[in-house]
């Protein structure tokens, strides 16, 4: 399929490609005149690099046309573009060991026509991932796709790799073989479910999450075509082609990318502008209004200060931060500042965030003032907190879900999964708690630990973060209505709790303050 | 916690055990022993150790309740593949350090493919489903019998509750119904699934050590 919209693009056959941006990698298309960027690429070095997937020979100009998905974005478009014409890129990091991708590695090659130990490990130690790369850990990963890992107790009955006569590592079980050929790769996506007509013929695949939500007679478009959502049964979504217009439309959540350092850094600058009134480019022009709205029930943040928004509504005591750092960063934040909350008394908060900002709801009134918010952003004791609120949050065991589905750990829900299959099926979270149990030193979960605090601290960030805002001002704003920062951040459903309360209190709680 | 059903006063306990005093008899559900294995056997690297908490567990309900008899509501095995002969020995030292204590089976639907003579060669007795025991009756399926009030497994019952400022817990719980009680599941390493309650339904919660009784109006997603 690939190669066939590689070719025809080529000769002109496709006028036009509707792709996610894994065409974009490592593809020469010459005859694309332009690229369309739907949404933000959320940092400057993707913006460069989709563009310059148009104009792709010598002299050629490049030519890309953003469409914002939401009014927001206008601002990070018109911070992409100051971004990059002051040169400010972002540089690539190297991965640090990933032990799941190595796992996975081993296993590929042992079935593509076995491996020997050392050779392997003198190639594979050729790589900047796997430079630092141990023997103790090498052995370590040889094991665990041998014999199931956890060095002090075998696993008797697990065997992925066996040793053929000659001593190569080889897959011999052709279940094991047909399991790795179709979960292989390192992006986790959600599950996927087949859709069929009645009689049986395939359509496509669309996201369990989406299919989950659709109701007998939803109409969607898919294949071309306007179908009829029937029911799910069997890990398959059966429909029949409809007549009239489609009701729904289909969604894939993909990967939420971050924003990128350089990019979050220059939305400040451009943010910062406009608080004195400078609206330096169209994009800004055309946000006026929002910005007037921030402005008007808040304010706009400028770089150098923290803004805080505190909002009391139906739901309960919502508490705004905007630091401008990027999601990853902010999801580390808001769990270090639920974390110090939550010792102050037991409470239960949930908390959300995005590239922009983070919330934290609680049902009690948050106590918050200057000072107390300078102690709970305190970059000091930093390592400590996170640690500690890690365990009380959810971030690793979602990190976890990743590294183990790319080791071989979990299986996928395949949309051609038999039923035999399904009996080894198990939802990530127990797996963890099995593993957090059992195996505690499980270089994998390990790695999910390390790969939580990388990423929140990455070129320690977190901290960097902290001490900016340390170094700046904290502006307090209580309002009556949600602003247009606050909005996206208070309608989000993809939200962790974090809760320093005995369970059984909570359970009480909930039904006292229910029978009421 | 005591309810009292049928005419009769069980206990409900945070061990996710159901123990009836007058007879010294013990209901649990949903054991899935060898569950890990299983997924070892099939290639994925589970680390062990579930069964034997679920073993362990077990004998220290035993010992604290004083029971004097046992009663396994259906999927006592997770699959045949799963019935390792380390599992298999460590079973029977197991059995051996309850000897007195009678053992009864209903067999679930992972049980189908599980050998039952494994379990009678240790003197644990097969009971057919819907095996009557005054004034209850034994089911794996949780379902209504004119013999009796039913006892039952197979859900791993759990309840789902919500609060102001998007509060949500799930919970493993006892569903005890009109007709019918599903029982939580006792294995390690098994999930739960949120259940839809009937207004007159009683559901007592797990919380950790602790049982809390639903009242109906609370909210519940």
């Amino acid at each position: 399929m690939r190669e066939w919209v590689e070719q025809a693009l080529r000769v002109g056959e496709l006028r036009c490609v509707v792709c996610t941006s894994s065409l974009d990698l490592g593809v020469d298309f010459s005859p694309v005149d332009r690229v369309i960027q739907i949404g933000s690429p959320k940092g400057v070095a993707r913006l460069m690099q989709r563009a310059g997937r148009s104009g792709h020979q010598p002299k050629g100009v490049s030519r890309v046309t953003c469409v914002p998905t939401n009014a927001l974005e206008l601002i990070e478009l018109s911070a992409a573009r100051s971004a990059m014409q002051a040169k400010r890129i972002e540089s690539r990091l190297a991965c640090e060991k990933p032990f799941d991708v190595l796992a996975q590695h081993l296993v590929t090659c042992a079935l593509a026509d076995g491996f020997d130990a050392d050779d392997l490990f003198q190639e594979v130690t050729t790589t900047a991932a796997y430079q630092h790369l141990t023997r103790e850990e090498w052995l370590w990963t040889i094991d665990f796709v041998v014999r199931g890992g956890q060095s002090l107790r075998a696993y008797p009955d697990y065997h992925r790799l066996t040793r053929d006569a000659s001593g190569r590592y080889v897959v011999t079980s052709k279940q094991i073989a047909h399991r790795h050929r179709v979960s292989i790769g390192t992006i986790v996506g959600e599950s996927a479910l087949q859709v069929k007509y009645q009689k049986g013929s395939k359509l496509g695949t669309i996201e369990e999450s989406f299919a989950s939500k659709l109701k007998p007679g939803d109409k969607f478009n898919f294949a071309g075509k306007v179908l009829e959502f029937i029911r799910i049964f069997e890990q398959a979504v059966y429909v029949r082609k409809a007549k009239g217009t489609a009701n729904t439309v289909p969604r894939w959540m993909g990967g939420r990318m971050p924003l990128s350092n350089e990019l979050a850094d220059s939305v400040r600058d451009t943010l910062s502008a406009a608080r004195v009134g400078e609206l330096a480019s169209v994009e800004m022009e055309a946000v006026k209004d929002i910005l007037q709205t921030q402005a008007e029930r808040s304010i706009i943040p400028s770089k150098g200060e923290l803004l805080v928004e505190l909002l009391t509504s139906r739901e309960g005591n919502h508490c705004f931060l905007y630091p401008f750092e990027g999601r990853l960063v902010h999801e580390g934040l808001v769990t270090l500042l639920a974390y110090r909350l939550a010792q102050t008394k037991p409470t239960t908060l949930s908390m959300a965030v995005n590239d922009y900002g983070v919330e934290i709801l609680s049902r009690d009134p948050l106590d918050l003032s200057q000072e107390s918010l300078r102690t709970l952003l305190d970059p000091n004791r930093l390592e400590e907190d996170v640690l500690a609120s890690m365990n009380l949050a959810e971030l690793a065991k979602r990190q976890f879900r990743e590294v183990a589905r790319v080791a071989g750990l979990i299986f996928p829900g395949l949309p051609s999964a038999s039923k035999s299959v399904k009996q080894l099926q198990s939802s990530a979270n127990l797996f963890y708690d099995v593993f957090a149990e059992y195996d505690p030193d499980n270089l994998l979960l390990v790695q999910a630990r390390r790969e939580v605090l990388e990423k929140q601290f990455e070129e320690r960030r977190l901290e960097q973060a902290l001490k900016r805002i340390a170094q700046g001002s904290i502006v307090i704003k209580f309002l009556e209505r949600p602003t247009p920062l606050a909005f996206p951040l208070m309608v989000d459903r993809m939200r962790e709790s974090l809760s320093s309360e005995k369970l059984a209190d909570r359970v009480r709680r909930l039904t006292e303050e229910l029978e009421r | 916690m005591k309810i009292e059903i049928a005419g009769t006063i069980v206990e409900a306990l945070a061990d996710f055990a159901l123990y009836w005093p007058t007879q010294r008899a013990l209901f649990v559900a949903d054991l899935h022993l060898g569950k890990c294995d299983h997924f070892r056997v099939a290639g994925m690297p589970i680390p062990s150790g579930s069964s034997d908490a679920t073993l362990s567990r077990l004998s220290r309900l035993v010992d604290q309740t004083g029971a004097r008899a046992l009663f396994v509501l259906g999927d006592f095995w997770h699959a045949r593949t799963g019935m390792t002969e380390q599992l298999l020995e460590k079973l029977a030292t197991w059995r051996g350090q309850h000897h007195r204590l009678a053992i009864n089976v209903v067999p679930g639907n992972h049980d189908r493919y599980c050998a039952h003579d494994v379990l009678t060669a240790l003197n644990i007795k097969i009971l057919a489903d819907g095996h009557l025991l005054k004034p209850f009756v034994l089911h794996h399926y949780p379902s209504t019998s004119e013999s009796g009030y039913t006892l039952s497994g197979h859900i791993h019952p759990g309840i789902a509750l919500a609060g102001k400022a998007r509060e949500r817990i799930k919970l493993p719980c006892f569903w005890f119904g009109e007709s019918c009680a599903v029982l939580p599941s006792f294995g390690e390493f098994t999930g739960v699934a949120v259940i839809k309650r009937m207004p007159h339904d009683c559901i007592i919660a797990i919380a950790s050590d602790e049982l809390v009784a639903i009242p109906r109006q609370a909210y519940q997603t």
